[in-house]
């Protein structure tokens, strides 16, 4: 295969599905041939690349490049110069750099405003280059465009971004901004807000929060990306804010500073590793005049949990806690705050990181949750994943025929608003003694989605 | 083991409706089956099967889909199972 061409370069504003097949000939020089189901993007730069929506992954692709040209946002895309087809799409944060710091195997860089850890290895083979370049961004306070491989943020390319200060404030003109997505006073959002709240209403805002958990193959707005835990907290909390606070309930925030490492299902690698996080508190009645500091944190709990708990599962005895009032956008390890009081920048960091979990669930990887980070469990003889809209069938065998065997599906994959699989259980008598059951799994959504197939013994 | 009625509803003659229940705890085996009210002899009245959606990390929503086998109108019970 050629060696790719690779881009880092913003959509330009208003290409998208529908291009003519004709322009897209003239534009490749009529040396492509383009296959019906492709799409023409174009690139400020005056580049275009084909992509195949024929494909899921295809169609998300050409999705997320059109969610990126209304937000001005840029791509780090490879091409296949034989027929300028789409090879590889992937996000650059588009960041200041904060530190660098020695690490064993190349060095730590911290990037504003991104909470994970991000690494440039010295075995990266343009390792000085790209080292240089994250020195002098850092030495000049400019804006980079930086790209890196998306599970293990692992930096491999870092160029200058002067657009990056236009950046700050753009919202997705898709997301809700206005009337779907009101703002709530800056000043806190507290004016006849409850202060103090029930552990029951503290589940209700929990539970709120949690139903807009995105589907990750099609996560659009309005929904949260707690199935995507790598980056974008900030984004995902200052929603969580502005929605309790619609709800007539204050909430604050905390935030914690460290070498954080959290284990989660949602990555592929059954971790994550930050270097701080935050996340909404509220503050609960306990009773007898005593109260509580609870964190509304779906990214890590399936409920309200003591600021000690959510604190304790982060990997760091010894990071810091900060406290902050819940209008606080972003709070940098020095302590210097920002606001986002039109919730353009709340919006930016959700759509981004949107696009992220579509990249991430149609990748080699497929969606969240990954098996491989899910303990076994009794009563579950088996997990697995069916594509969009196919039927699949899974048997298991030596079951005693004397007992009653019962079997469900449960998805994995949290995907809100439609039925995503059905089953049908049917049986073989292998032996005078044993059954075999086939389980036929059929996914009725258009996205991969992953299952657990459980079983109940009624009787022996 | 626990049973109930989660729903009653009607099914036009030759028909089917879907309905969809939500908050179910996913961590629970739930079984759905259906009843019929109406009294009608000499044959089946009504068939169902059962669609899954994971609403978010711990609650589930069923999506079960009614069918009338019948050239009448059909009553009947949505009623549930939850296993130990």
């Amino acid at each position: 295969m050629a060696t790719p061409i690779t881009l880092v370069d913003s959509v330009r504003a208003g290409e998208g599905a529908g291009t003519g097949a004709g322009a897209a000939a003239q534009a490749l020089g009529g040396s492509a041939q383009r296959s019906p189901g492709a799409q023409r993007i174009e690139f400020n730069g005056g580049q275009s690349v084909l992509v195949d929506t024929t494909s899921s992954q295809g169609r998300v692709w050409a999705q997320v490049l059109e969610s990126l040209g209304r937000n001005g946002q840029p791509a780090y895309i490879e091409i296949d110069p034989t027929d300028r087809s789409l090879t590889r799409l992937l996000l650059p944060l588009v960041v200041k750099v904060v530190a660098i710091q020695p690490a064993a195997d190349g060095v730590e860089v911290e990037l504003e405003i991104s909470h994970a850890r991000h690494v440039l290895r010295n075995s990266q083979p343009e390792y000085q280059r790209l080292l240089a370049a994250l020195q002098a961004a850092k030495a000049a306070a400019t804006w980079v465009a930086v790209t890196e491989t998306p599970q293990d943020h692992e930096i491999f390319d870092v160029r200058p971004w002067s657009a990056g200060a236009a950046l700050a404030g753009q919202a997705d003109p898709a997301a809700p901004a206005d009337s779907a997505n009101p703002a709530v006073p800056a000043d806190e959002g507290d004016s006849g807000a409850l202060a103090l709240v029930s552990l029951a209403q503290a589940q209700r805002m929990f539970d709120l929060m949690n139903n807009r958990v995105c589907c990750p193959a099609g996560a659009s707005s309005p929904c949260i990306t707690f199935g995507y835990p790598d980056d974008g907290c900030w984004g995902r909390a200052h929603e969580m804010w502005r929605l309790m606070a619609l709800e007539g309930v204050r909430a604050d925030k905390v935030w914690i500073y460290g070498g954080l490492r959290v284990a989660t299902r949602n990555h592929p690698s059954c971790e994550v590793r930050w270097g701080w996080h935050v996340a909404p508190t509220l503050q609960v009645d306990l009773g007898g005049g005593r109260s509580g500091t609870y964190v509304i944190d779906p990214s890590l709990f399936p409920g309200p949990v003591p600021r000690a708990t959510w604190a304790g599962v982060q990997g760091d005895p010894a990071a810091l806690l900060v406290p902050s009032a819940g209008s606080v956008f972003h709070r940098s390890r020095s302590g210097v705050v920002t606001l986002d009081p039109s919730y353009s920048e709340t919006n930016m960091v959700l759509n981004r990181y949107r696009n992220d979990l579509r990249l991430r669930a149609t990748g080699s990887n497929g969606p969240p949750p990954y098996l491989s980070c899910i303990p076994a469990e009794p009563g579950v003889q088996f997990r697995g994943a069916v594509p969009a809209g196919a039927t699949h069938t899974w048997f298991t065998f030596g079951w005693p025929a004397n007992w009653h065997v019962l079997w469900t599906v449960m998805p994995l994959t949290t995907c809100p608003g439609a039925p995503a699989l059905r089953w049908r259980t049917r049986v073989e008598r292998a032996s005078t003694t044993a059954a075999t059951y086939w389980i036929a799994v059929t996914n009725t959504s258009s996205a991969a989605v992953r299952f657990e197939a459980r079983y109940q013994v009624l009787s022996r | 083991m626990r049973t109930g009625i989660q729903w009653t509803g009607t099914i036009p003659a030759n028909a089917s409706g879907r309905w969809f229940t939500f908050g179910w705890p996913a961590a629970q085996h739930v079984l759905w089956h259906l009843m019929p009210t109406t009294v009608r002899g000499g044959g089946p009245a009504l068939e169902w099967d059962v669609a899954v959606e994971r609403a978010n990390q711990n609650q589930t929503t069923y999506w079960i889909t009614v069918r009338n086998l019948t050239p009448v109108a059909i009553n009947f019970e949505g009623r549930y199972v939850v296993l130990p």
